[in-house]
């Protein structure tokens, strides 16, 4: 069988930095192909090779077995292609319609005036590839959660332009990472249907089960070289990790060796706001508590809450003394908190390491003239960045240079500067490499033996069950469920919350 | 291969330096008596040291991500309340010190629509700069102040410095310019304040969520800013012996192009005093030169803007690709 398009020997430096050093891929038509890699590993360049933001130093291309530069395949139009990026960057104040269309030709009359009627009927075309009918194109995309957001990014791929030839290829790039299993679903099936037409499909993901779940073949990056090529079904997962890691994980989720503090830290009573419903629930010193739920359940806003930057009412205590929860304090009271949104929400991209870890403190270190004692300041990052294992030239670093996995690693150098008595974390670990992950976890797990309270929100489920002492399962802002995790499979816990999702439906 | 893609990131990080290094050479060439000689540049750095100040406490507010339209017009108020108090035969340094306080409260005032009232500083600084500039006129009635109203003082401090050699001075002009450079640049790198502005321009949500009092620091920069534009218009009467209710309002546009030139020289864009220093320096030679050249000073104007969308083209055009 001959490949629909066939990359080989793909090489990529970047100044003296080899990204990609030969590697080969072969999409077929009506194939889902997973890419695979930890990040670094060269993934994102690839794509950005096909999509033409990058062009290779090295590469020959085939389609159906005629050679061409890729170049020329895609301006021909030979090559039709639709990409779907993981980061959500919808225009909040446009229409949905809009956003679907967004740098497509606008359907018009008499060439000058936007014809809103087809650009519903293609907007409510292309969602409905994706099994949507719930969303309204006229709507303002600013209406949306961020799962139905997403979905509207995604079926921007399914728009059919006039004029325009159809796409024989897609490339999603960590297209789930916002959405909740049933949306998941969604896509998944509209993906098949793609594959039934005869497209090619590649997804790249770092999700296990999803690529196990709908791909056929699976390709796997290392350090820019192929490591694995081969079709799912003949393939294990604990193959695939080694792939990318170069090393066998033992032990995924790093277990509790102390025994669980029954002092209680936080107690959280009757809080209420315009999202949250009288919640009750209490965290003891050490104990790693999650929060479960679909998106817009009210999860985030509980952080955000004990952020102080939402107004509540209800009574809140922190070490038995009554606690009014405010954003300039929350760092000196050795509070901790890491959001979701690393590069909008936590990161100054364009500073440094050092800078980004102790961004809350160095108020900390000036003197009364407000003069740093640059030394010292150095010495404290320094510690920060040893213990949190970032993999990078030095704190002097900027850190938009960093992968994402080690960004996000430095964020906990913040977050466990102080040895904080509560941390909070949303999605600690999304759009992170396995090997990040698993460093991540021991370092959760780590401030949670030295007595950090941690109160963590996740879609990952397995996460939560694996580093979580209890769960709360939340809907509507309110908390359905408190599950101890012991004894908890990850098919239980989306019970739980698909439970939630159908009863949702109903009302 | 590997040369040019090294290559590329240094001119990008120099290339003005040394766009601004040729501008010179070609003035040396052909001007080789007079443009080349130590009482010449003593004498550019007089005429930029009021721009200077001005774009080293713009540079300040710029860096913590904001930008300030009304400087210009402060440094025209500052003047002019100066001038109109020393008429009213208040003491020298009183009126002074009325002056930078009438500064400073303009900047708060800015500070505080923008970093509290939430106004982006766009239409704020707008809003002031009208305000202010109407303030001035307001005060002198429309007038211009000179003569025996100005302190001989204020004239005689500008012509006067610290002697070098033989008839060389360093003006008393630069010598200020100088210190606020020095203040400014411990500021920005070795306070709290500085860093965590840098912060702020960088990322104004993520340092919220990291605690750091966002709006205070906004405002301190247009404080400074305020302060800053004061001084200038001072600095301004001093050399021109006089004060008129619209002197300074040339300054504003000067010294935002200063800092955005100087934005091209920093690895990751940001502003920076260095390149504002350069920024401000590409100006005053051009205007030094050209006078030389005896080209007129409309041409001159149009010279230097087309200099500035150079720089920040050319700046823009290596960018490296991310």
């Amino acid at each position: 069988m001959i490949p629909f398009l066939h990359l080989n020997k793909v090489q990529k430096s970047f100044g003296n930095v080899p990204v990609l050093r030969g590697v080969e891929l072969a999409l077929f038509s009506g194939e889902i192909h997973g890419l695979m890699g930890e990040n670094g590993a060269g993934k994102s360049t690839l794509i950005k090779i096909l999509s033409g933001n990058l062009v290779a130093d090295n590469l020959t291309c085939t389609m159906n077995g005629e050679s061409l530069s890729l170049a020329e395949a895609r301006w021909s139009g030979k090559l039709a292609m639709r990409f779907i990026h993981q980061e959500l960057n919808s225009i909040a104040h446009l229409s949905i319609a809009e956003n679907l269309m967004l740098g497509k030709q606008l359907p018009t009359l008499a060439k000058i005036f936007v014809d809103q009627q087809t650009l519903s009927e293609l907007t409510q075309a292309a969602l409905a590839e994706l099994g949507i009918t719930h969303i309204d194109p006229q709507e303002r995309m600013s209406q949306l959660g961020a799962g139905d957001q997403m979905l509207v990014k995604l079926g921007s791929a399914f728009v059919v332009e006039s004029g325009k030839p159809v796409a024989q290829l897609y490339v999603l790039d960590e297209p789930t990472a916002s959405l909740m299993p049933s949306e998941t679903e969604k896509l998944f099936e509209a993906l098949e249907r793609l594959k039934q037409k005869g497209c090619s499909i590649l997804y790249v993901s770092h999700r296990l089960d999803e690529i196990f779940q709908i791909t056929d073949r699976i390709s796997v990056l290392r350090d820019g070289r192929n490591t694995l090529v081969e079709k799912t079904k003949m393939l294990k997962p604990r193959t695939v990790v080694e792939a990318m890691t170069g090393r066998q994980i033992s032990q995924h989720y790093p277990g509790r060796s102390n025994i669980l503090s029954k002092e209680v830290l936080l107690s959280v009573q009757h809080l209420r706001n315009t999202k949250l419903k009288s919640l009750n629930f209490t965290l003891h010193k050490g104990e790693i508590l999650g929060l479960a739920g679909l998106g817009g359940s009210g999860r985030s806003e509980v952080l955000r809450t004990l952020l102080g930057i939402r107004d509540f009412s209800g009574t809140l205590s922190l070490e038995g003394k009554s606690w009014r929860p405010k954003l300039k304090n929350f760092w000196t009271e050795r509070l901790a908190f890491i959001p979701e949104e690393r590069r909008s929400l936590g990161l100054v991209l364009n500073q440094t390491v050092a800078t980004n870890s102790h961004l809350p403190f160095i108020g900390n270190f000036g003197n009364f003239l407000g003069l740093l004692p640059k030394q010292k300041l150095r010495q404290k990052s320094e510690e920060a960045w040893s213990r949190v294992k970032v993999q990078g030239t030095g704190i002097t670093q900027r850190i938009w240079q960093l992968s994402g996995g080690n960004q996000q690693k430095v964020l906990f150098a913040r977050a466990t500067w102080n040895q904080p008595k509560l941390m909070l974390l949303d999605e600690p670990t999304r759009g992170v490499d396995v090997g990040a992950k698993q460093e991540i976890y021991s370092l959760i797990r780590q401030a949670s033996q030295e007595g950090t309270a941690v109160l963590m929100v996740s879609s990952e489920l397995g996460e939560l069950i694996g580093l979580c002492d209890r769960i709360l399962v939340l809907r509507d802002g309110q908390i359905y469920h408190e599950l101890q995790t012991k004894g908890l499979s990850e098919a239980d816990l989306l019970a739980y919350c698909q439970e939630v999702r159908a009863m949702g439906n109903t009302e | 291969m590997t040369g040019s893609l090294q290559l590329v990131p240094l001119l990008r990080r120099y290339g003005t330096f040394l766009g601004f290094l040729l501008i010179v050479s070609f003035f040396w060439s052909q001007r080789p008596d007079t443009f080349m000689t130590t009482r010449n540049w003593l004498n550019i750095t007089q005429q930029v040291s009021i721009l200077c100040v001005i774009s080293f406490t713009m540079t300040l507010v710029m860096v913590g991500g904001d930008f300030d339209l009304s400087v210009g017009s402060m440094a025209s108020l500052s003047g002019m309340i100066a001038a109109v108090l020393w008429q009213q035969e208040v003491r020298l340094f009183g009126a002074l010190g009325a002056a930078v306080i009438v500064g400073a409260f303009g900047g708060v005032f800015n500070g505080v629509l923008v970093a509290y009232a939430g106004l982006s500083a766009f239409v704020a600084t707008l809003g002031t700069l009208t305000i202010f500039s109407g303030l001035a006129l307001l005060v002198s009635d429309g007038k211009t102040i000179f003569g025996r109203a100005i302190p001989e003082i204020v004239g005689d401090f500008s012509r006067g410095g610290i002697p070098l050699a033989e008839g060389i001075q360093l003006p008393n002009l630069t010598l200020i310019a100088i210190s606020v450079l020095i203040l400014m640049g411990i500021v920005l790198q070795h306070t709290v304040f500085g860093r965590n502005l840098h912060a702020v321009g960088g990322n104004r949500e993520a340092s919220l969520l990291a605690g750091v009092p966002v709006a205070r620091l906004r405002l301190i920069a247009f404080a400074f800013n305020g302060v800053g534009a004061a001084i200038a218009g001072l600095m301004l009467v001093s050399r021109l012996s006089s004060a008129n209710p619209t002197q300074g309002d040339g300054l504003m546009l000067n010294a935002i192009a200063s800092v955005f030139v100087g934005m091209t020289m920093s690895e990751e864009g940001e502003p920076n005093l260095f390149g504002t220093l350069t920024g401000v320096l590409i100006l005053g030679v051009l205007s030094n030169g050209l006078t030389q050249l005896r080209i007129d000073t409309y041409v001159q104007q149009i010279l230097t803007g087309l200099i500035i969308i150079a720089a920040v083209l050319f700046s823009r055009l290596s960018l490296r690709k991310r």
